[in-house]
């Protein structure tokens, strides 16, 4: 449909905006960490999937299947038959839920965080660079 | 003086380091500010409070907002509410200001102006403001009035978290918030707030009579929401002051107690269908003594004056959205049923008389925003309502509106609006008054004529806005001091304001802001030029805000011969450090010149009030 109104205009430039600044986090996130396996990386957010699809550097894919990294934001997507080596959330609480997950990004108090679980990582054999490391945290809150 | 020039001196010169990472996720805070979501720019000529301008401010309550909003005044009453009123208005005059919180017109009928109960209320759990100017939309469905004021709550999916935030200053003031609000099942937000404060202001020794506006306050928010499904709002708020001058000069006691509350559900539908049912209830009850003596309308003289009331509002809306191809069109529909239930009222020897207890309320509205390419939109919107009272007196009028909005370049944009629309008189005016004035139940809307234009210029980091407006008023409704009554003024009345605004942002945390404006019309029985400086600045852990705000001195005479006001300079500094992720700690000082403009208590200018007095606050805020 050709709608093309000003104030859909604007709220799609909003919204735009958003996911970009949401994706170039998570491609700085994931480029600054370091894995024992090439990073294949599946999201359940269709709209940072499809802003990152045709990345240089990150390995974006189209089914969780084919992935050993998943960015989530419902847990419900998480395939039983297909188990990720890493999870990274979108919400806080998902990492108190999916105990495995090494880190998230989430909004508190109006404001976006990253976080890093320092344990998590270390058990998971996931190193980060520098400017990781002021978002390390020891545990969950 | 020289402290802010220092201040401001080093927001210029000095620049926080950040890390890449912080600096991106500083970005995407930024565009995905809320008011991005909520602002109409179709709606009229707009002033943006976002939650990071309102977090820099230490803006507890919504006064720090009100006093610097151009082309308005914010003046303190005798009875000590304080109140908005456009630049150039005088003591007696009650402009229309709307105020919404989120989906909910607040509809205080006891009250000519929802700003007497809310002007001091909190805005802790208030994530930005939008403020309307020269006539706006009529999609937004409210009452006719020149000024919408809406202020839209924390989104909860950002919140995630539970504050609380403990206040003291030196006036020996208090205030204690909390704020609890998170998601839970399948997007479901809720959000639970309650606050409790005592403002304590100078007392005032009028020829020996000590004139108080100390105020208790507590207020209640709960809201639960899922998106484009159901809304549920909840509010309730209540104030105990003492009553100032009170309805002469000589105070020797008197109370204002005030109490609102509401309740409002929405329901959306998927066929861009919302429907909406709200409930209010208001209660008053002020007293006024005086050891001169109270002067009433009819001449009889008492000691004192007691009067309490209670008044409900029943609404009901439904609206329908039609999306089809350039054009968007809403359509709207409205009921409000007003009440009025006058408990005791206690005036001496006069007998009172009261008018319409009962006001029911039908409207029809709609909006028409037609997107002719993809740089220019025609708005076109009309209302009509429809009035009967329990005295069967009963009368229709109408508003309508014609807008333009132009992208001229990429970096130029306007807008131009022309308005008809009317003001209803209060029910202060026309049926429930204190007995120093009778109420007239005969009183007519008056109608404006508004034609109002806006260019915005934007060029790398600089943003320049420059508007004016001019308005015609026939009908106005005005305070005739000999027959102590408000009354319809025959002659038309002609204004006109101008303004310039610029932005101008160094990086992602650091802006400055500065506003000039001048209004010009036949009498000015308040300031009628301002400017208003902001200075924001980050350094590392440290927010600093820095603000001015200017209204020019005037004379006026209310009877008793020339009374001159000095020009006013009200100076805001604040400083909050972020201790850990958890801790915050802020000072904040306001009108630390002393000099903000004053409001007239007294007519023959032998008292003279600001209505922001000099404080210094200090505050703690725990997050969870």
């Amino acid at each position: 449909m050709k709608i093309i109104i000003l104030l859909l205009i604007a709220i799609v430039t909003f919204a735009s905006d958003t996911v970009h600044f949401q994706s170039k986090i998570l491609e700085k996130v994931l480029s600054d960490i370091s894995t024992p396996k090439k990073l294949k990386i599946w999201t359940d957010d269709i709209k940072i999937l499809n802003e990152l699809k045709d990345h240089k550097v990150l390995n974006m894919v189209n089914h969780i299947c084919d992935s050993n990294l998943v960015i989530i934001k419902n847990k419900k997507h998480l395939s039983k038959d297909c188990k990720a080596d890493f999870i990274f959330v979108l919400k806080y609480n998902l990492l108190n839920e999916i105990p495995n997950s090494f880190g998230a990004m989430f909004w508190k108090k109006g404001r976006p965080n990253i976080v890093i679980i320092e344990p998590r990582i270390n058990k998971q054999n996931i190193s980060i660079s520098k400017d990781l490391e002021p978002y390390l945290e020891e545990r969950v809150w | 003086m020289k402290i802010f020039l220092f201040l401001a001196l080093i927001s210029s010169v000095i620049l926080s380091k950040e890390l890449a990472l912080d600096t991106l996720l500083k970005e995407y805070e930024n565009s995905a500010s809320l008011y991005k979501e909520t602002k109409k720019d179709a709606s009229g000529m707009l002033i943006v409070y976002s939650r990071e301008d309102l977090d820099a401010m230490q803006a507890y309550s919504l006064k720090d907002v009100l006093k610097t909003i151009r082309m308005s005044n914010l003046s303190v009453s005798n009875i000590g509410t304080l109140q908005l009123k456009k630049s150039g208005q005088g003591k007696n005059a009650a402009p229309a200001i709307k105020v919404y919180i989120d989906n909910y017109e607040l509809t205080t009928v006891l009250q000519s102006n929802a700003l007497d109960m809310y002007a001091n209320m909190d805005i802790y759990f208030v994530d930005h403001i939008e403020i309307y100017q020269s006539g706006s939309s009529f999609a937004f469905g409210n009452m006719p009035g020149n000024m919408v004021i809406r202020l839209y709550s924390k989104n909860p999916s950002r919140e995630n978290s539970s504050s609380f935030s403990i206040g003291l200053n030196n006036k020996s003031g208090y205030n204690l918030r909390a704020i609890d609000a998170s998601t839970f099942g399948d997007d479901y937000n809720y959000l639970i707030y309650a606050d409790t404060k005592k403002i304590n202001y100078n007392e005032y020794n009028n020829k020996g009579y000590i004139l108080s506006r100390d105020m208790l306050s507590s207020q209640a928010h709960f809201r639960i929401y899922k998106k484009d499904d159901f809304d549920i709002e909840i509010d309730a708020i209540t104030t105990d002051a003492d009553i100032f001058s009170g309805l002469a000069l000589s105070p020797i006691g008197g109370k204002n107690k005030k109490s609102y509350g509401y309740i409002n559900l929405t329901k959306y539908f998927d066929t861009n269908i919302k429907l909406s049912l709200s409930t209010s209830i208001e209660k008053k009850n002020m007293s006024s003594i005086d050891d001169k003596g109270l002067h009433f309308y009819d001449a009889t003289v008492s000691k004192s004056f007691n009067a309490d009331a209670i008044s409900n509002t029943y609404k009901l809306i439904l609206e329908k959205k039609i999306i089809n191809g350039n054009s968007d069109f809403l359509i709207g529909t409205q009921f409000q049923r007003n009440t009025i239930n006058i408990g005791s009222y206690s005036s001496g020897s006069l007998n009172p008389k009261f008018g319409a207890d009962k006001l029911d309320i039908y409207m029809l509205y709609s909006e028409e925003l037609y997107n002719i390419n993809k740089n220019n939109l025609l708005a076109i919107s009309a209302k009509i309502d429809h009035y009967r009272d329990s005295i069967s007196q009963s009368h229709t009028d109408y508003s309508a509106r014609i807008g333009y909005i132009s992208h001229l370049t990429k970096n130029l944009k306007t807008k131009l609006f022309l308005n008809t629309l009317y003001s209803l008189p209060t029910i202060i005016q026309t049926s429930y008054a204190a007995a120093v004035f009778q109420v007239n139940p005969k009183l007519e809307d008056s109608r404006m004529k508004i034609a109002s234009t806006e260019i915005e210029y934007i060029k790398d980091k600089n943003k320049f806005i420059t508007g004016y407006t001019y308005k015609v008023s026939d009908n106005t409704i005005i305070f005739n001091k000999n027959k102590k009554t408000y009354i319809n003024l025959k002659e038309t009345l002609y204004f006109n304001r101008y303004y310039l605004r610029d932005e101008y942002r160094l990086d992602l945390n650091n802006k400055f802001v500065f506003e000039y404006y001048s209004g010009y019309k036949d009498h000015e029985a308040s300031p009628n030029r301002g400017f208003l400086l902001q200075i924001f600045t980050k350094i590392d852990n440290f927010n600093i805000y820095n603000e001015l705000v200017y209204r020019n001195g005037y004379k006026y005479n209310y009877g008793f011969g020339d009374i001159k006001i000095n020009a006013g300079y009200d100076y805001t500094s604040s400083i909050s450090y972020e201790y850990n992720k958890n801790i915050q700690i802020k000072l904040k000082g306001e009108n630390l010149l002393n000099k903000a403009f004053k409001s007239v208590i007294d007519p023959r200018g032998l008292l003279n009030v600001p209505s922001v007095e000099r404080k210094v606050f200090m505050n703690m805020e725990y997050t969870f």
